[in-house]
């Protein structure tokens, strides 16, 4: 390693000494036992200066940071479905940028014989008819899309991205694992990385002269708006949805370079031309950064059950109408196959030896290579050519001889479907453990992303370590943790200067962009869940309180009527009601606990809480930073309750949290249709909240009729107000003035009506209409309904039936508009997005 | 070289009207060595916002279209004239020894030879097994010459599978076929093509249509009012011969062949993704009628 730039000076001492070296691995961090690489002596330095004690705290602050941002990664196995969080180590990965120079150099010269090799299999396929590439090696491979051949206008670079999985065998020799040449995942965790990493470790950040990554992501952002057909388009990032694995990532670069992240049903293909659905039409689409693998881009023409892109979008490729980045069919170069056959290519076609050597490779394909990965398949790693469920990558050496035999018979009986890849020692480095340094076998995922002059490493990447410390597999599904990786700059950052600044001119604009129906429909669905949730909060700690309240007897008969009420008429059918409810509110505790935990109980808190942050997840592009805190914060506020007076203390801060969640999106959200969805669903919440509640209050008999207004109001946040205007005892006919009629209380049906009422006017329209729209009428009936309710009579403290009868009457006419409201609004703005397609086909049938 | 005139009427009626749907055709006659095609045309209705014709990966003609109103049926008539120039029977003896095809073509680098390796292949719908490989090797014995193999094995599906519309759709998979020996000609060029690839035998899947009626005295092959499909073999030295295990006849001047590929998935007459729409009504009409010499004068000079 060239690391003669850094002093030769050792650090001996007990973080060195109790770090256990294994003679067969390289290690980054030591070079014999005791011994630190020069390169490291400072980060040791600090590490020692800073202790075991104040590294952990540290460590615990990145996972906080982690978790309030939301970054998370999907693991398919887990039951819960539950994301899973980010895992990042304190300790940065550590290169010289000497050694940097010359990986990067390997890198770029490997992407740009992979774009040469792109080009060929989908153009002439010179290679193949050369024997450079034995034909069977591409044209099994399920990456190889025939309909992609030919007609595809072909971008130059092939690639727009690229990505290399490094490794370092014991020799110290960095080599390449795997490529990946689609849709590479992980440049976004590693950005995430750096800034939570620059954050938690400021000094030794800025003093050890770390490469900068924005290089990288400018660089991106430019050669994509330079793909860009026609600038009065847009750019997508085309995702799976939030069940993917890197769901976060494809999020978290939408937002950072400003693109729309779209799913298949989004997007349709019209004129040959690909559109984003949006609340106020079709806007064109000019670049889509896939994320879905290319095979399921087209249910058309490529896997037809796929639901992941909209059909025809090959044909508007075909067009030239829109630029896929990788383009479609690129996956052909990851087969790991193609590994044995690159250095022959880069002598005849770059006129050069490969820089950078892949781990020694053998494709099954071939008689001899077979033969060899058959003889030493205990130093082999068998990997299928293409993911492929139920074949899984093995190592040779840890099969029963049963096994492998199989494993041999499946070789040769499908020998194009399999590699043999040499068994390298990964190299190992260093993991803080708790209480200690620890060796982890690692592998680095480098990136690549081009520019008309060719191609830009991102300095570093994203290290990821085994689980644990004997692995030999390094996969996020796998679990295990992730690391910064420092490039450490052996002279000042002089990049900054370097750049060029070939994007256009940025034009001001008062618009941010159109909304897509999905977006509409979750910041719709936000709003109403976060009114819910509080809603939820609201009725529990009001309950709470009375059940903790020794005064009040747990056999309260109001508290028990009011819930059963309650139950009733918002259709959330709790365990309050049925068999045995007088013996369940006697155990009201536990009872409690389960109706507001249990995440299976459509109507639970933590059933709402969980749709919210949802919701919040399929929107987080239009919130803001601090809202999307906000919400993460109250994901975890359930988890850790155990009494009843925990939970009422959680309870209220989730009630503050919910103000701040709306807060902060009434402060910080631009006032555009986005907006204004969310807003018509936090408003149309609120009135089918505090009518419900007025619902119950009414429906009960009147022994209980005062205590159970209290609850009304306290649960609507009106008692104060309530107080201050009637200095009396609480009366019916004054909390319906309060709470139905007053416009100005701004926990009022009436308040929400006239907030509805004004931004329904502003709707986008397909085209001005000459009157009222349907969903403007709807909340006209309603507002004109309440407004002429004549109250007067209800002032007396006894009603007659026909008085009960009304009011019901008039409840449920105003649910029923609301809901009218609701499912008008998803008909013309969000219904778009579940159309189901169906496929045909004509068979041969002749005889 | 015989003339025939092509018309091949597909229509879907649907039960709900249909916003919006996009399809790719395999329906014009591409060019062979013995065809030419003259006048080939797609007439659909309602009028296509989007028509483009392309040329596939194996070099047939393929159509994207779109319909972007709303529509409650949909209808494609391919019409064309292709010319054929009929061709000897090939001698089925004086073939290679199977065993020595299967060796050669599996190193053969020539242009044609690497062509013809892709199909030796697994392909979407045909995935070699023991099933196949035990009902191929009945045919396959040691040192038979290659053509007369194919054809023993053609004319055992022939006599061993029956030929029933209703036993099988788009989606039944190969080894139902063979368990049941029931199906239409697509099921029979696929358990032919499945059992050649097993013994190391190029073979591709052909789309194309059968002659309608015949007058003149020949047997007139029935059920011909569909699209037809066939298998076709590479002989080294010989290119590549067509087979018809449906009529157990090695096709020479009755067979129109609209595309080839790896099986029905490369080359599918028809297939599109609707939006919304109920369950479609399918319709299916094919003529292919010899053009008499004399009902069809030549232009003057």
């Amino acid at each position: 390693m060239p690391e003669s730039t850094y002093a030769e000076a050792s650090v001996q001492d007990d973080t060195l000494a109790h770090y256990p070296l294994s003679s067969a691995r390289f290690d980054e961090m030591c070079s014999a036992p005791g011994t630190g690489r020069p390169h490291w002596q400072y980060a040791l330095r600090a590490f020692d200066a800073l202790g075991p004690a104040e590294l952990s705290r540290r460590r615990d602050e990145i996972q906080q940071v982690l978790r309030e941002n939301g970054v998370t990664y999907n693991v398919y196995t887990d039951p819960q479905g539950r994301t899973r969080p980010w895992a990042l180590d304190v300790i940065p990965a550590l290169l010289t940028s000497q050694e940097w120079r010359t990986i990067e150099q390997g890198l770029i010269q490997r992407a740009e014989l992979l774009n040469l090799i792109g080009a060929d299999l989908y153009g002439p396929q010179q290679l193949i008819h050369d024997g450079l590439l034995p034909p069977e090696l591409i044209y099994t491979h399920p990456g190889f899309l025939r309909p992609c051949h030919g007609a595809l206008p072909t971008p130059t670079p092939y690639l727009c991205l690229y990505a290399a999985d490094l490794v370092r065998a014991p020799d110290g020799t960095i080599m390449v694992l795997d490529d990946r040449t689609q849709a590479p995942s992980g440049a976004g965790y590693a950005l995430e990385n750096r800034l939570v990493l620059s954050r938690i470790l400021p000094s030794l950040y800025r003093d050890a002269q770390v490469h900068r990554l924005s290089l990288f992501f400018r660089t991106l952002r430019s050669t994509l708006a330079a793909l860009t057909p026609s600038h009065q388009t847009r750019t997508t990032l085309l995702t799976p949805g939030p069940q993917n694995e890197t769901y976060f990532e494809h999020a978290y670069l939408a937002s950072y370079l400003d693109y729309t992240l779209a799913q298949g049903d989004d997007l349709t293909v019209r004129d040959g031309r690909l559109w984003l659905k949006t609340v106020g039409g079709l806007q064109q689409v000019g670049v889509v950064v896939r994320r879905v693998d290319d095979t399921f881009c087209d249910p058309l023409e490529l896997h037809r059950e796929s639901l992941l892109a909209p059909p025809g979008l090959l044909q508007a490729v075909r067009n030239n109408t829109v630029v896929v980045a990788n383009p479609l069919g690129s996956g052909v170069l990851e087969n790991p196959g193609l590994m044995a056959y690159l250095p022959q290519i880069a002598k005849i076609l770059l006129g050069q030896d490969l820089r950078l050597a892949s781990v020694p490779t053998w494709w099954c394909g071939d008689d001899r290579a077979r033969s060899h990965v058959v003889d030493h398949i205990e130093q082999m790693v068998i990997k299928p050519v293409f993911p492929h469920p139920g074949t899984a990558t093995v190592h040779g050496a840890q099969l029963s001889t049963q096994e492998r035999d199989t494993l041999i018979q499946h070789i040769r009986a499908r020998p194009h479907f399999f590699v043999g890849q040499e068994q390298v020692a990964l190299s190992t480095t260093p993991v803080f453990t708790g209480d200690r340094l620890e060796p982890r076998p690692m592998v680095l995922r480098s990136f690549l992303v081009s520019r008309d002059d060719g191609y830009v490493a991102m300095p570093g990447g994203l290290t990821r370590v085994t689980p644990d410390a004997g692995g030999w597999l390094v996969s996020g599904q796998a679990g295990g943790l992730s690391k910064d990786t420092w490039i450490l700059a052996s002279e000042p950052e002089s990049q900054f200067s370097l750049i060029p600044a070939p994007e256009h001119a940025v034009s001001i604009t008062r618009s941010g962009g159109e909304v897509p129906s999905r977006v509409a429909d979750n910041l719709f669905w936000l709003g109403r869940y976060v009114e819910r949730t509080a809603g939820g909060a609201r009725v529990f700690r009001e309950v709470l309180q009375r059940v903790l309240d020794t005064e009040t007897a747990r056999y309260d008969t109001s508290l028990s009527a009011f819930l059963s009420a309650h139950t009733h008429s918002t259709a959330t059918y709790l365990r309050f009601i049925g068999y045995g409810e007088r013996r369940r509110l006697t155990v009201a505790e536990k009872e409690l606990f389960a109706t507001i935990l249990d995440a299976d109980q459509p109507g639970s808190l933590r059933f709402h809480l969980n749709a919210l942050v949802h919701a919040g997840q399929a929107a987080r592009g239009r919130l803001s930073d601090d809202a999307w805190r906000a919400i993460n914060r109250l994901d975890h506020e359930l988890d850790q309750v155990r009494s009843l007076s925990e939970m009422l203390e959680s309870l209220e801060r989730l009630i503050i949290g919910l103000a701040s969640v709306n807060g902060l999106n009434t402060e910080s959200m631009a006032r555009g249709h986005g907006f204004r969805f969310m807003e018509i669903g936090r408003r149309l919440e609120r009135a089918l909240y505090t009518l419900s509640l007025l619902r119950t209050g009414c429906e009960l008999p009147s022994e209980t009729e005062k205590v159970v207004w209290e609850m009304v109001l306290a649960m609507t946040d009106s008692l104060m107000t309530y107080r201050r205007r009637y200095a009396s005892a609480v009366q019916a006919g004054a909390v319906l003035d309060l709470l139905l009629l007053d416009e100005s209380n701004p926990r009022s049906v009436g308040y929400q009506l006239v907030q509805i009422r004004d931004q329904v006017v502003g709707l986008p329209r397909k085209k001005p209409l000459p009157h009222r729209s349907a969903e403007e009428r709807i909340v006209l009936e309603a507002l004109t309904a309440l407004q002429v309710t004549d109250l007067e009579r209800y002032s007396t403290s006894t009603w007659d039936e026909d008085m009960y009868e009304a009011l019901s009457q008039l409840f449920a006419g105003l649910s029923t508009r609301l809901l009218s409201l609701s499912e008008t609004l998803s008909r013309d703005y969000f219904s778009h997005i579940e159309v189901q397609q169906q496929l045909t086909a004509t068979r041969s049938t002749s005889r | 070289m015989i003339r025939y005139r092509v018309t091949h009427v597909t229509a879907y009626r649907y039960t709900v009207s249909v916003p919006q749907c996009q399809n790719e055709a395999h329906l014009l006659p591409r060019a062979t060595p013995r065809q030419e095609c003259e006048h080939a045309q797609l007439r659909i209705q309602p009028s296509p916002a989007v028509c483009q014709d392309r040329e596939d990966f194996f070099g047939n003609r393929a159509t994207y279209f779109a319909i972007q109103e709303p529509h409650a049926g949909l209808s494609v008539t391919a019409r064309s004239e292709v010319l054929i120039s009929p061709a000897a029977p090939p001698r089925l003896q004086a073939s290679s020894a199977w065993e020595e095809v299967c060796h050669s073509v599996s190193k053969d680098t020539s242009r044609a030879g690497i062509e013809a390796r892709q199909f030796l292949l697994d392909s979407p719908l045909v995935h070699s097994n023991a099933e196949l490989a035990a009902y191929a090797a009945t045919s396959f014995v040691p040192n038979r010459p290659l053509l007369e193999a194919v054809a023993d094995l053609v004319q055992r599906i022939y006599q061993e599978f029956t030929y029933e519309p209703e036993a099988t759709t788009v989606s039944t998979p190969l080894n139902e076929v063979l368990d049941h020996r029931q199906g239409v000609c697509q099921d029979f060029a696929h358990v032919a093509i499945g059992c050649l690839r097993t013994q190391g035998i190029a073979a591709r899947y052909v789309s194309g249509y059968l002659e309608t009626a015949v007058s003149d005295g020949q047997p007139q092959l029935t059920g011909a009012a569909a699209s037809h499909a066939w298998v076709s073999v590479y002989c080294p030295g010989q290119g590549w011969i067509d087979f018809d295990p449906t009529n157990n006849s090695i096709p020479t001047d009755q067979h129109i062949t609209v595309a080839w590929g790896r099986d029905y998935s490369d080359v599918t007459p028809l297939k599109g993704v609707v939006v919304g729409g109920g369950g479609p009504i399918l319709d299916v009409a094919v003529t292919a009628e010899r053009v008499p010499e004399a009902g069809f004068p030549q232009a003057p000079e």
